[in-house]
Protein backbone atom coordinates (compact mmCIF):
# COMPACT_ATOMS: atom_id res chain seq x y z
CA UNK A 1 0.00 0.00 0.00
CA UNK A 2 1.76 3.03 -0.81
CA UNK A 3 0.59 6.39 0.69
CA UNK A 4 1.47 9.86 -0.64
CA UNK A 5 3.08 12.25 1.75
CA UNK A 6 0.88 15.14 2.89
CA UNK A 7 2.74 17.53 0.45
CA UNK A 8 1.48 15.69 -2.62
CA UNK A 9 -1.58 15.06 -1.40
CA UNK A 10 -2.56 18.98 -0.25
CA UNK A 11 -1.09 19.76 -4.09
CA UNK A 12 -3.41 17.00 -5.95
CA UNK A 13 -6.00 18.84 -3.56
CA UNK A 14 -5.67 21.71 -4.67
CA UNK A 15 -5.44 21.01 -8.63
CA UNK A 16 -9.59 19.96 -7.41
CA UNK A 17 -9.06 16.49 -6.51
CA UNK A 18 -10.83 16.26 -3.49
CA UNK A 19 -10.54 12.72 -2.90
CA UNK A 20 -7.00 13.62 -2.15
CA UNK A 21 -8.43 15.35 0.74
CA UNK A 22 -10.23 12.21 2.19
CA UNK A 23 -6.96 10.44 3.06
CA UNK A 24 -5.84 13.37 4.84
CA UNK A 25 -8.31 13.36 7.10
CA UNK A 26 -8.37 9.56 7.58
CA UNK A 27 -4.90 9.87 8.23
CA UNK A 28 -4.96 12.54 10.82
CA UNK A 29 -8.56 12.27 12.47
CA UNK A 30 -7.97 10.42 15.70
CA UNK A 31 -4.43 12.93 16.45
CA UNK A 32 -7.30 16.08 15.64
CA UNK A 33 -10.22 13.93 17.95
CA UNK A 34 -7.81 13.47 20.74
CA UNK A 35 -6.41 17.28 20.31
CA UNK A 36 -10.16 18.71 20.54
CA UNK A 37 -11.26 16.22 23.57
CA UNK A 38 -8.48 17.54 25.56
CA UNK A 39 -10.74 21.35 25.44
CA UNK A 40 -13.96 19.79 25.17
CA UNK A 41 -13.82 16.69 27.20
CA UNK A 42 -16.98 15.40 25.45
CA UNK A 43 -16.61 13.21 22.73
CA UNK A 44 -19.42 14.08 20.60
CA UNK A 45 -18.33 17.90 20.90
CA UNK A 46 -14.76 16.81 20.19
CA UNK A 47 -15.74 15.19 16.93
CA UNK A 48 -17.60 18.18 15.82
CA UNK A 49 -14.77 20.93 16.61
CA UNK A 50 -12.38 18.07 14.94
CA UNK A 51 -15.15 18.41 11.40
CA UNK A 52 -15.21 22.42 12.09
CA UNK A 53 -11.45 21.56 11.83
CA UNK A 54 -10.70 19.61 8.73
CA UNK A 55 -13.43 21.96 6.94
CA UNK A 56 -11.48 25.02 8.13
CA UNK A 57 -8.36 23.63 6.65
CA UNK A 58 -9.40 22.48 3.85
CA UNK A 59 -11.36 25.70 2.52
CA UNK A 60 -7.40 27.72 3.69
CA UNK A 61 -5.42 25.11 1.83
CA UNK A 62 -4.32 27.83 -0.51
CA UNK A 63 -2.88 29.91 2.68
CA UNK A 64 -1.08 26.69 3.36
CA UNK A 65 3.05 27.40 2.89
CA UNK A 66 4.81 24.31 2.17
CA UNK A 67 6.86 25.42 5.00
CA UNK A 68 6.01 23.71 7.97
CA UNK A 69 4.47 20.61 8.30
CA UNK A 70 0.94 19.96 7.67
CA UNK A 71 0.30 18.19 10.84
CA UNK A 72 1.80 21.63 12.76
CA UNK A 73 -0.52 23.59 10.58
CA UNK A 74 -3.58 21.39 11.21
CA UNK A 75 -2.41 20.91 14.92
CA UNK A 76 -2.70 25.07 15.48
CA UNK A 77 -5.98 25.38 13.28
CA UNK A 78 -7.92 22.75 15.42
CA UNK A 79 -6.58 24.79 18.73
CA UNK A 80 -8.38 28.03 17.72
CA UNK A 81 -11.47 25.92 16.57
CA UNK A 82 -11.58 24.48 19.97
CA UNK A 83 -11.32 27.68 22.50
CA UNK A 84 -13.92 29.26 19.35
CA UNK A 85 -16.49 26.27 20.12
CA UNK A 86 -15.55 26.55 24.12
CA UNK A 87 -16.09 30.40 24.05
CA UNK A 88 -19.68 29.97 21.63
CA UNK A 89 -20.70 27.31 24.23
CA UNK A 90 -20.08 29.57 27.20
CA UNK A 91 -21.41 32.44 26.00
CA UNK A 92 -24.87 30.01 25.00
CA UNK A 93 -24.63 28.97 28.49
CA UNK A 94 -24.47 32.56 29.90
CA UNK A 95 -27.90 33.05 28.22
CA UNK A 96 -29.62 30.59 29.36
CA UNK A 97 -28.45 31.41 32.85
CA UNK A 98 -30.22 34.77 32.38
CA UNK A 99 -33.40 33.14 30.96
CA UNK A 100 -36.42 32.51 32.54
CA UNK A 101 -36.59 29.06 31.05
CA UNK A 102 -32.76 28.15 31.68
CA UNK A 103 -34.28 24.69 33.42
CA UNK A 104 -36.56 23.33 30.34
CA UNK A 105 -33.66 24.24 27.93
CA UNK A 106 -31.12 22.55 30.02
CA UNK A 107 -33.15 19.09 30.46
CA UNK A 108 -34.30 19.53 26.43
CA UNK A 109 -30.20 19.81 25.84
CA UNK A 110 -28.95 17.08 27.92
CA UNK A 111 -31.96 14.74 26.57
CA UNK A 112 -31.13 15.71 22.81
CA UNK A 113 -27.35 14.28 23.96
CA UNK A 114 -26.27 10.57 23.61
CA UNK A 115 -25.64 10.12 26.82
CA UNK A 116 -23.25 7.23 25.90
CA UNK A 117 -21.04 8.96 23.97
CA UNK A 118 -20.77 12.00 26.68
CA UNK A 119 -20.41 9.63 29.68
CA UNK A 120 -16.80 8.65 28.63
CA UNK A 121 -14.74 5.74 27.93
CA UNK A 122 -16.46 3.27 30.50
CA UNK A 123 -20.01 3.61 29.17
CA UNK A 124 -21.37 1.09 26.65
CA UNK A 125 -20.21 1.85 22.46
CA UNK A 126 -22.99 2.98 20.69
CA UNK A 127 -23.73 0.85 17.33
CA UNK A 128 -22.47 3.71 14.94
CA UNK A 129 -18.73 3.86 16.94
CA UNK A 130 -15.86 2.29 17.10
CA UNK A 131 -15.26 1.07 20.80
CA UNK A 132 -11.55 1.93 20.06
CA UNK A 133 -10.64 0.64 23.19
CA UNK A 134 -11.26 -3.14 22.19
CA UNK A 135 -9.58 -2.77 18.84
CA UNK A 136 -6.31 -1.41 20.26
CA UNK A 137 -6.59 -4.10 22.82
CA UNK A 138 -6.90 -6.89 19.27
CA UNK A 139 -3.95 -5.14 17.34
CA UNK A 140 -1.68 -5.59 20.58
CA UNK A 141 -2.42 -9.02 20.55
CA UNK A 142 -2.24 -9.76 16.47
CA UNK A 143 1.28 -7.00 17.04
CA UNK A 144 2.82 -9.35 19.82
CA UNK A 145 1.57 -12.31 17.94
CA UNK A 146 3.64 -10.98 14.70
CA UNK A 147 7.61 -12.82 14.08
CA UNK A 148 10.48 -10.99 15.58
CA UNK A 149 11.84 -9.82 12.61
CA UNK A 150 8.48 -8.35 11.05
CA UNK A 151 7.89 -6.69 15.01
CA UNK A 152 10.83 -4.93 15.10
CA UNK A 153 10.24 -3.39 11.61
CA UNK A 154 6.96 -2.84 12.67
CA UNK A 155 8.39 -1.06 15.73
CA UNK A 156 10.79 1.11 14.57
CA UNK A 157 8.97 2.44 11.35
CA UNK A 158 4.96 2.50 13.14
CA UNK A 159 6.06 3.59 16.70
CA UNK A 160 9.58 5.65 16.69
CA UNK A 161 8.19 6.94 13.25
CA UNK A 162 11.84 6.18 11.67
CA UNK A 163 12.63 6.38 7.76
CA UNK A 164 13.32 3.47 5.80
CA UNK A 165 16.79 4.47 5.26
CA UNK A 166 17.07 5.29 9.30
CA UNK A 167 15.56 1.71 9.47
CA UNK A 168 18.10 -0.14 7.18
CA UNK A 169 20.81 1.59 8.96
CA UNK A 170 19.79 0.43 12.06
CA UNK A 171 18.89 -2.98 11.52
CA UNK A 172 21.57 -3.80 9.01
CA UNK A 173 19.48 -4.86 6.29
CA UNK A 174 18.69 -3.52 2.75
CA UNK A 175 16.35 -1.41 2.27
CA UNK A 176 14.02 -3.63 -0.17
CA UNK A 177 14.19 -5.73 2.93
CA UNK A 178 12.70 -3.20 5.20
CA UNK A 179 10.08 -2.66 3.19
CA UNK A 180 8.63 -5.92 2.01
CA UNK A 181 8.70 -6.99 5.63
CA UNK A 182 6.81 -3.71 6.79
CA UNK A 183 4.03 -4.27 3.48
CA UNK A 184 4.17 -8.07 5.13
CA UNK A 185 3.66 -7.38 8.56
CA UNK A 186 1.46 -3.87 7.63
CA UNK A 187 -1.14 -6.67 5.42
CA UNK A 188 -1.10 -9.55 8.31
CA UNK A 189 -2.25 -6.49 10.82
CA UNK A 190 -4.74 -5.15 8.54
CA UNK A 191 -6.77 -8.07 7.43
CA UNK A 192 -6.67 -8.77 11.24
CA UNK A 193 -8.17 -5.53 12.13
CA UNK A 194 -10.33 -5.40 8.89
CA UNK A 195 -12.20 -8.29 10.21
CA UNK A 196 -12.47 -7.47 13.70
CA UNK A 197 -13.94 -3.82 12.15
CA UNK A 198 -16.59 -6.04 10.66
CA UNK A 199 -17.89 -8.14 13.26
CA UNK B 1 -8.31 5.73 -5.21
CA UNK B 2 -11.05 2.47 -4.44
CA UNK B 3 -12.89 2.10 -1.43
CA UNK B 4 -11.38 -0.47 -0.25
CA UNK B 5 -7.79 1.04 -0.92
CA UNK B 6 -9.11 3.59 1.60
CA UNK B 7 -10.58 1.48 4.57
CA UNK B 8 -7.41 0.04 4.44
CA UNK B 9 -5.35 3.49 4.75
CA UNK B 10 -7.88 3.91 7.18
CA UNK B 11 -7.24 0.73 8.97
CA UNK B 12 -3.77 1.66 9.14
CA UNK B 13 -3.94 4.67 11.00
CA UNK B 14 -5.69 3.25 13.46
CA UNK B 15 -2.93 0.59 13.83
CA UNK B 16 -0.36 3.40 14.25
CA UNK B 17 -2.01 5.21 16.86
CA UNK B 18 -3.02 1.94 18.86
CA UNK B 19 0.59 1.04 18.85
CA UNK B 20 1.37 4.56 20.03
CA UNK B 21 -1.50 4.21 22.75
CA UNK B 22 -2.63 7.75 21.13
CA UNK B 23 -6.49 7.45 20.35
CA UNK B 24 -9.78 8.90 21.80
CA UNK B 25 -12.24 6.19 22.84
CA UNK B 26 -14.75 6.78 20.83
CA UNK B 27 -14.79 7.52 16.95
CA UNK B 28 -17.77 7.61 14.36
CA UNK B 29 -17.72 5.25 11.75
CA UNK B 30 -18.57 7.37 9.49
CA UNK B 31 -16.79 10.62 10.66
CA UNK B 32 -14.30 10.95 7.57
CA UNK B 33 -17.41 10.69 4.94
CA UNK B 34 -19.22 13.07 7.14
CA UNK B 35 -16.40 15.74 6.76
CA UNK B 36 -16.17 14.89 2.72
CA UNK B 37 -19.75 15.17 2.72
CA UNK B 38 -19.87 19.08 4.12
CA UNK B 39 -16.64 19.51 2.02
CA UNK B 40 -18.59 18.36 -1.50
CA UNK B 41 -21.71 20.25 -0.60
CA UNK B 42 -19.62 23.82 -0.61
CA UNK B 43 -19.68 25.69 -3.72
CA UNK B 44 -16.28 25.28 -4.78
CA UNK B 45 -14.23 27.93 -6.18
CA UNK B 46 -14.10 28.50 -9.65
CA UNK B 47 -12.27 30.10 -12.35
CA UNK B 48 -15.38 31.73 -13.37
CA UNK B 49 -15.55 33.11 -10.25
CA UNK B 50 -12.27 34.67 -9.90
CA UNK B 51 -12.77 35.96 -13.51
CA UNK B 52 -15.53 37.76 -12.48
CA UNK B 53 -14.24 39.29 -9.65
CA UNK B 54 -11.65 40.30 -11.80
CA UNK B 55 -13.88 41.66 -14.50
CA UNK B 56 -15.76 43.99 -11.45
CA UNK B 57 -12.69 45.07 -10.13
CA UNK B 58 -11.19 46.20 -13.74
CA UNK B 59 -14.93 47.91 -14.95
CA UNK B 60 -14.74 49.73 -11.62
CA UNK B 61 -10.97 51.05 -12.21
CA UNK B 62 -12.08 52.17 -15.91
CA UNK B 63 -15.24 54.35 -14.51
CA UNK B 64 -13.27 56.20 -12.18
CA UNK B 65 -10.48 57.26 -14.10
CA UNK B 66 -13.30 57.99 -17.07
CA UNK B 67 -15.05 60.25 -13.79
CA UNK B 68 -11.78 61.61 -13.67
CA UNK B 69 -11.14 62.92 -16.82
CA UNK B 70 -14.68 64.40 -17.49
CA UNK B 71 -15.00 66.38 -14.58
CA UNK B 72 -13.18 69.54 -15.09
CA UNK B 73 -11.18 70.82 -12.65
CA UNK B 74 -10.59 74.38 -14.52
CA UNK B 75 -13.98 75.45 -13.54
CA UNK B 76 -12.99 75.43 -9.64
CA UNK B 77 -11.00 78.60 -9.03
CA UNK B 78 -8.63 77.95 -6.50
CA UNK B 79 -6.91 81.54 -4.83
CA UNK B 80 -3.74 81.26 -3.01
CA UNK B 81 -3.95 82.80 -0.04
CA UNK B 82 -0.91 84.15 2.70
CA UNK B 83 -1.80 83.00 6.26
CA UNK B 84 -0.30 85.02 8.74
CA UNK B 85 0.16 84.34 12.09
CA UNK B 86 0.45 86.57 14.43
CA UNK B 87 3.36 86.10 17.21
CA UNK B 88 2.21 86.01 20.71
CA UNK B 89 5.05 86.90 22.59
CA UNK B 90 6.36 83.56 24.33
CA UNK B 91 7.83 83.09 27.50
CA UNK B 92 10.94 81.08 28.31
CA UNK B 93 10.85 79.91 32.18
CA UNK B 94 13.86 78.10 31.77
CA UNK B 95 16.07 81.00 30.67
CA UNK B 96 14.11 83.81 32.35
CA UNK B 97 16.03 86.66 33.53
CA UNK B 98 15.43 90.07 35.01
CA UNK B 99 15.67 92.69 33.00
CA UNK B 100 17.65 96.08 34.51
CA UNK B 101 14.50 98.26 34.51
CA UNK B 102 12.55 95.92 36.29
CA UNK B 103 9.46 95.29 33.96
CA UNK B 104 8.32 92.11 35.11
CA UNK B 105 5.65 92.41 36.85
CA UNK B 106 5.71 88.55 38.15
CA UNK B 107 4.84 89.34 41.64
CA UNK B 108 6.16 85.52 42.60
CA UNK B 109 9.16 86.92 42.01
CA UNK B 110 8.92 89.11 44.53
CA UNK B 111 7.83 86.93 46.98
CA UNK B 112 10.72 84.47 46.31
CA UNK B 113 13.02 87.25 48.01
CA UNK B 114 14.13 87.88 44.58
CA UNK B 115 14.83 91.81 43.88
CA UNK B 116 15.35 94.27 41.07
CA UNK B 117 19.01 95.18 40.52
Amino acid sequence: MDIKDDFTLIKECLDGNTGSFEIIVKKYQLKIISLSYKYTKNHADAEEVAQQSFLRAFNSLDKFRFESQFSTWMHRITVNCALNFINSKEKVKEKETISIDSGQINKQEDSGKDPQISAGSDAETPYNHYNMGKLAEHTEKVYNSLPKDLKLVVKLREIEDLSYEEISAKTDMPIGTVRSRLHRAREIMISALKDHLDE
Amino acid sequence: MSKNNLKNIEILYLIKSFLKKDFPSFLSKDFSSKVMSKINVQPRKTYFQYFTKLAIASSFAIVTLALIKVINFDTYNFESTTISKTKTPTYNTSNQQMDSNCQHKNKKADLDGKKCK
